[in-house]
């Protein structure tokens, strides 16, 4: 139980910082080529959208940014308990 | 992939005994017989065969085969590191000439690994061995990296020099603040880095498994702290590598060997 634990909040700390990390480099990416709006969606959730405006740019994180974690820290659970049961965690 | 005119030696910390060669970093005698001895005191594959054609009477043909095969598994168990002639591009284009032959069986052909020795004795000496030991693979890393980013950023219409140095530097940087990581946890543990092909870890005494996880949880947290002092830094060179530098966090999961340490061990 405490393995599964440790595997499902390491798993949801890493995909935490993949989703912002990956939704700040897009709309870094997207701010460098100029673009003026920019969202990504995972189903109908919103991870992150960039907007141009005259005073400036804004970029907001939606709701699809604390789901992530939760789904990352499930697969990686599932994928230690499935390498412990195989013994092929070395 | 060894070729008869290469250069071998036992790496730094495995040293030759009466009984056999001790491995300092394993803190174990590994036994030769008469063969082993004889081809592990030459200096190439080649004077080793001829050793061994001279203690033998054995066939030239043979005796360079053998010499070669014994080097070959030396080096899988890390005791005999290999200097190709030619260096580097050398073995490069010996990988690729050997690539049509054993692709086939679905398979590629093995580099030679190489140790490099890490002095975990102090800090200092932690720092100055361990970026001496992991610089070249950062650097081939970096500049990997800052092929496929000017392609990639290219392709995408967000070409940035800055940007894209910032990205390759990173990349290899975070090779380096890794593995210190890991290094600065193994502190008095009997280590060294090895490399092989495309990539780099570290060997070191067996540890408790307790340590073991935490030694496992420095390597992804030391670039990461990186990341998060880049972050607040202004400008898209630091947001670019802090970004970059932010992709250790995938070292926490079942996708990598210290994730695999850290979530897995039963």
């Amino acid at each position: 139980m405490r393995a599964t634990v440790i595997a499902f909040a390491l798993g949801a700390a890493a995909t935490a910082l993949l989703a912002v990390a990956l939704a700040l480099g897009l709309a870094a990416l997207a701010d460098a080529a100029g673009r003026e709006t920019f969202a990504i969606r995972l189903g109908g959730l919103e991870l992150v959208s960039f907007e141009r405006s005259a005073s400036g740019t804004a970029t907001t994180f939606g709701p699809a940014l604390a789901l992530l974690p939760l789904l990352g820290g499930a697969v990686n659970a599932a994928g230690a308990a499935l390498l412990r049961r195989t013994g092929r965690s070395a | 992939m060894i070729a008869a005119h290469d250069r071998i030696a036992l790496p730094p910390s495995v040293e030759r005994r009466a009984d056999g060669v001790y491995d300092d970093v394993r803190g174990v005698t590994f036994p030769l017989n008469v063969t082993g001895a004889v081809i592990i005191d030459a200096s190439t594959p080649s004077a080793a065969s001829r050793a061994v054609r001279l203690v033998f009477a054995v066939d030239e043909e043979r005796a360079l085969a053998d010499a070669i095969g014994f080097c070959v598994e030396l080096n899988e168990r890390l005791l005999l590191n290999v200097s190709p002639v030619g260096g580097s591009p050398a073995l490069a284009l010996r990988w690729v000439v050997h690539l049509p032959f054993v692709f086939p069986a679905r398979t590629l052909p093995r580099l030679p690994a190489r140790r490099r020795h890490v002095d975990t004795g102090s800090l200092r000496s932690i720092l100055v061995t361990g970026v001496r030991a992991t610089l070249p693979f950062a650097v081939l890393a970096s500049v990997g990296a800052f092929v496929v980013a000017a392609l990639v950023l290219g392709g995408l219409g967000a070409a940035s020099e800055s940007a894209t140095l910032a990205l390759a530097g990173a990349v290899g940087a975070g090779v380096v603040f890794h593995e210190l990581g890991h290094l600065m946890l193994l502190r008095g543990v009997p280590a060294c880095a090895v490399t092989r092909g495309a990539r780099l870890w570290l060997l070191h005494r067996a540890l408790d498994r307790r340590r073991e996880a935490v030694v496992a949880a420095g390597g992804p947290t030391a670039p990461l702290a990186i990341a998060a002092l880049l972050l607040v830094l202004p400008g898209l060179p630091a947001t670019v590598a802090s970004l970059a530098l932010s992709l250790h966090a995938l070292g926490f999961t079942v996708l990598t060997a210290d994730g695999r340490t850290m979530c897995a061990r039963p």
